[in-house]
């Protein structure tokens, strides 16, 4: 590999995703540091242990058998439940709260668990759906003449299972780090107070902003605890390189499990998917005050006429951040798979551990400078802010389509005289398109979804994010859901549509 | 002037050692076959000559030139002139034959006329002609260790390097490549290494045999 | 003969990303206000200032789910290099807490003429002006309004379980409890907040996230009556719901008045706009305005005109309480009602 341009993107990348959290760090002394551990932020932080593995622990289950049946098995409308089961996680979860909540009774700490869980699950289908496909006819068959389906499956198992996991781990960090499901929860039923509600207390209150720094450390390493071994798991969970030896598995007959379990995974997209959606298309109608078409266009034209300029800003903001993240990813990701150093896959993580409010004040105190004064008032900074925050989920993804790759074939440029950047950029990004368009498709969809920690940041007002969460708290519910809505569209469907309809398949996975 | 010698060279990978200490030297312009069993060292031969496995010690000398002295590499693998047909292929899979030799004579900063001659000698010379625009998943086995070959004489070496060239071949194409790997090594004198686990495979090609057993010299 | 994707391609990507922000590189504002108000609603007033100023006004919003804390936080965060002029909340004891740590200027409007001195700073660095009420939204068709008096009622045992409060660590509703620690004195204010929580423990009381939300259970018949600020019951009344405001204590305490306070920071780039939007902001016309708007707020001057269902200050009871106070000791019991209520 290059050793400038690796020196240069991690110059880039420390820069925008690790400067911001050491200033944050350098703010804490010993003092702050006693006040962390108290009898009640250890049962708060006890809480939330329990909140994420609860909530992983569903999705791990129901996200795998999910996987499976959409990825080898022969149920009917396999592949658009597969495209359509992602949804969820293109939604901002206080969405998916708000539309569930309304179609149960199901309240407190169940309720947030059943929310996150579903709102994560597809995490999980994904990495589970790809591990299947990538199980060799041959094993499969061999365990076949043995047992079986039975058979297969115990098989197949173990083989998946790392990436299944890897998965739950990210899911878990994802759980424990969400405030606004549980604060949404919370209000509309029995109170479930969890460690982020302590985080974003500590930073109303405290006036001195190393305490509320340091009260974020038990959630921080709560997150590596699990991040950790996520990033152990999906080294262990990437299979060997795909060469022209490996024959694609033929979906496996269910027999007579097979309608069963189309139900199953039907259910599982209506409850997930197509309820919450559907309550919000009731609900842009006028929903609990009466349905009708007149109200639904209404709240409409009201969302475009207030939203639309937010809408463009945050199309714009986001698309630029994923462009930005697509060099950063390829450069630094082939390095992180290749020189296979611990320390430098640490750093990488950084930005994503700690808690959003803590990055975007890290954010504040980095670049409001009279030297940076101009990048700091403009849009530009809300863009600084997401490529540093979601830079290392298109690192990671790029990362792993990389392990995917023949090292020969480097080894064979570097032979003929390639330089590096042009082994990079010439062999390797063109065959790694698909995970570099998926890298650049995640950082999309979670910067549209950013509020957390672009509130701190000047041009945050532009955003949609932040009309949605204002309508959202002010009441108007039929243009939150309308908005919601127009989200939903631009985020979800140019993914949806590449899925079902494109050749070439979205490397999403981190 | 030997083509490669070698003194005291010793591979290690994850602290154990795969291969060494060797004292041996091949002739300029010799046709040597590396036989042994599987895990004997052969690749990691292959590998320390072309400068991809990197020595814990001893010394290796190229064409009379110092080219690494324990883990240090005087000179990178990039500058060694050395043809590489790597065990299984290695080929680019995104890269067309044609694309793919250009790739490389890119890399030796040749001219677009040059190039594109060069080109078409190649691939007279390992037979592909009509089949410059297929890409490696479009070409049967045969045809495609002919691209990893004509792959690496493109680069012009002094030393050709084969991995296990036949593996994946069956017998009459591998009667078919044996043929041609001896045809060029006697129009063209490269410096050739061939590495086998059959011992009897290009025996009629070879003027030495050099044996490997768990890393050492054996033959 | 075609050749690979030159690597220059993937490198203009963040060339082409900058160019796309082109349009969004801004001319420098001549003003920068800050405003925690609804974004709906205070964005086409800053946009009428700015027309009839004549000014460039850059305003910055905050989230409801933040209550106030993005803002306030921004502002300490940028005291080294202010970026805002202006600070114009929709309460006080922020501001009253920024003014004590030396980040505000002080001026003295001559808009201000005819506000209430229990409602400015006597060091003029803020000012308060037109306030939303702590009421009890009331659904009549569940509860009697007559019947609820006091503050006291909420913990009634007959509304077991029909009852909602804002959860008091942020927002108006924090203030609301520091506000009782002052008023009632140390001990009583905490046996409120302390009851609040056990009913709430057990289920008794509902604890929405926000004021918003309380407004919305009881106009939706899940709650009989619950705390809420004047300008959300408003907005329950807008939509015909059956509820009535009740401003408790009438005869004791009385009903907190927060105001909205405007400010000016110290070191603000513009402290002469600033000034200029101060004097605006503070006018009677424009209390007025608020008063006929949908937030329905409170007038601090009586002789201020406003619509009849909005009640003036001389109708009701307001509490007798130093804001200065409340505010100067709000971080201590922000932070007591963090412990009691997030467990």
């Amino acid at each position: 590999m290059s050793r400038s341009l690796v020196a240069s993107a991690l110059l880039a990348f420390g820069l925008v995703g690790l400067l911001p959290v050491a200033l944050m760090f350098g703010r804490i002394d010993a003092a702050d540091l006693a006040h962390v551990l108290q009898p009640r932020t250890l049962e708060l932080l006890l809480r939330t242990l329990g909140l994420g593995l609860a909530s992983a622990g569903i999705a791990l289950v129901v996200g795998l058998v999910f996987g499976f049946l959409v990825a080898r098995s022969d149920i009917p409308l396999a592949r658009p439940m597969r495209a359509i089961g992602v949804m969820p996680l293109l939604l901002p979860p206080l969405i998916l709260a708000m539309s569930w909540s309304a179609m149960t009774s199901l309240r407190g700490g169940w309720a947030t668990v059943l929310v996150l869980a579903l709102s994560t699950f597809p995490l999980v289908s994904m990495y589970a759906a790809r591990a299947f496909e990538r199980i060799d006819a041959r094993r499969e068959e061999a365990a076949w003449l043995v047992g079986g389906l039975r058979a297969v499956l115990r098989i197949e198992l173990p083989l998946v299972l790392p990436s299944a996991l890897c998965a739950a781990c990210f899911a878990f960090c994802f759980t424990i780090n969400d405030f606004s499901v549980p604060d949404y929860v919370s209000s509309i039923g029995p109170k479930y107070n969890v460690y982020a509600d302590e985080v974003f207390a500590s930073w109303r209150s405290a006036e001195d902003s190393g305490r509320a720094v340091a009260s974020a450390l038990p959630l921080i390493a709560l997150t590596l605890l699990a991040l950790l071994p996520a990033l152990a798991l999906r080294r262990r969970s990437v299979l060997d390189a795909l060469d022209g030896d490996f024959r694609t598995p033929a979906p496996l007959a269910l027999g007579r499990w097979r309608w069963p379990a189309f139900a199953f995974a039907l259910a599982l997209v209506g409850v997930a998917v197509l309820a919450p959606l559907g309550r919000l298309v009731w609900e842009s109608g006028g929903g609990p005050r009466g349905f009708s078409f007149e109200s639904m266009r209404a709240a409409f034209a009201r969302a475009l006429e207030l939203g639309r300029a937010n809408l463009q800003s945050s199309l714009l903001l986001s698309a630029a951040a994923a462009l930005v993240c697509v060099p950063l990813a390829l450069v630094i990701g082939h390095a992180l798979e290749r020189a296979r150093a611990q320390g430098l896959q640490l750093l990488v993580i950084v930005p994503i551990a700690v808690p959003a409010i803590l990055f975007g004040i890290g954010n504040i105190a980095l670049w409001n400078r009279a030297s940076t004064a101009a990048l700091y008032d403009s849009p530009y900074m809300v863009l600084v802010l997401m490529v540093g925050r979601f830079a290392p989920l298109a690192i990671l993804a790029v990362a792993a389509a990389v392990a995917m790759v023949d090292r020969r074939q480097e080894e064979a440029a570097r032979l003929a005289g390639s330089p590096p950047a042009r082994t990079l950029f010439g062999i390797l990004a063109p065959q790694l398109s698909g995970a570099l368009m998926g890298a650049a498709a995640l950082v999309f969809v979670l910067s549209m979804r950013e509020i957390d920690a672009a509130i701190f940041v000047p041009a945050a007002n532009s955003t949609v994010m932040f009309r949605l969460y204002n309508a959202v708290h002010f009441g108007r519910d039929d243009f939150v859901a309308a908005l919601a809505l127009l989200v939903a569209c631009f985020v979800a469907l140019p993914a949806l549509c590449w899925t079902l309809l494109g050749r070439k398949r979205l490397e999403v996975l981190p | 002037m030997n083509a490669v010698e070698l003194s005291g060279i010793a591979v290690e990978l994850g602290g154990r050692r795969v291969l060494g200490p060797l004292d041996t030297a091949f002739a300029q312009g010799g046709f040597t076959l590396v036989v042994g069993p599987s895990g004997s060292g052969k690749s990691t031969l292959l590998r320390t000559i072309a400068g991809l496995a990197v020595p814990a010690r001893g010394k290796l000398q190229l064409f009379g030139e110092q080219a690494s002295e324990g883990a240090k590499l005087s000179i990178p693998a990039q500058s060694r002139r050395v043809g590489f047909l790597f065990q299984g292929g290695g080929l680019w899979p995104h890269l067309s034959v044609e694309r793919t030799l250009d790739f490389v004579l890119r890399c030796r900063k040749l001219d677009r006329a040059t190039r594109e001659r060069r080109v078409k000698e190649l691939v007279e010379l390992v037979e592909l002609k009509g089949l410059e625009d297929r890409r490696p998943g479009e070409l049967s086995g045969g045809e495609a260790q002919r691209l990893g070959l004509a792959r690496a004489l493109a680069v012009d070496p002094r030393l050709l390097l084969l991995d296990e060239p036949l593996g994946p071949l069956d017998a009459r194409l591998r009667h078919s490549l044996l043929a041609r790997l001896g045809e060029l090594h006697r129009s063209l004198g490269l410096t050739t290494l061939f590495v086998t686990h059959d011992p009897d495979e290009a025996r009629s090609l070879a003027d030495r045999v050099l044996r490997l057993e768990s890393g050492r010299i054996v033959e | 003969m075609k050749v690979p994707a030159p690597p220059m391609r993937l490198l203009l990507a963040p060339l082409l990303a900058a160019a796309t922000l082109v349009t969004g590189c801004q001319e420098q504002p001549d003003l920068t206000v800050y405003c925690s108000l609804d974004q709906d609603f205070g964005e086409p007033l800053l946009r009428r200032f700015e027309q009839e100023s004549g000014l460039r006004v850059r305003v910055e919003f905050d989230i409801e789910a933040n209550k106030n804390v993005g803002l306030a936080r921004r502002i300490r965060e940028e005291a080294a290099r202010p970026r805002c002029d202006v600070f114009w909340s929709n309460e006080f004891a922020q501001v009253v807490s920024m003014g004590e740590d030396g980040l505000l200027a002080a001026y003295d409007s001559p808009a201000a003429a005819g506000i209430p001195e229990n409602f400015r700073d006597p060091q003029r660095r803020w000012t308060g002006f037109a306030a939303r009420a702590r009421v009890f939204i009331v659904n009549t068709k569940l509860a009697d309004p007559a019947q609820i008096k006091s503050m006291w009622d909420l913990f009634d045992p007959r509304w077991k379980g029909k009852v909602a409060m804002a959860r008091p660590l942020a927002g108006t509703t924090n203030t609301h409890m520091a506000a009782l620690y002052e008023a009632l004195g140390e001990q009583e204010g905490r046996r409120y907040v302390q009851t609040a929580q056990q009913l709430a423990s057990r289920g008794e009381l509902n604890l929405a996230n926000g004021n918003a939300h309380v407004m919305r259970l009881v106009r939706e018949g899940e709650a009989a009556f619950g705390w809420t600020d004047s300008d959300d019951f408003n907005v329950a009344l807008e939509s015909g719901a059956p509820v009535v405001a009740v401003y408790p204590d009438a005869e004791g305490l009385g009903t907190l008045l927060i105001p909205n306070t405007v400010c000016i920071l110290g070191n603000a780039p513009h402290p002469e706009n600033a000034k200029r939007f101060v004097d605006w902001v503070l006018r009677p016309e424009f209390e007025a305005e608020l008063a006929a708007s949908r937030s329905a707020q409170v007038p601090l001057r009586a002789a201020v005109p406003r619509p009849a269902h909005v009640k003036g200050a001389e109708q009701f009871k307001a509490m007798d309480v130093d804001l200065g106070r409340v505010g100067r000791s709000i971080q201590a019991r922000s932070k007591e009602l963090q412990e009691l209520f997030l467990q």
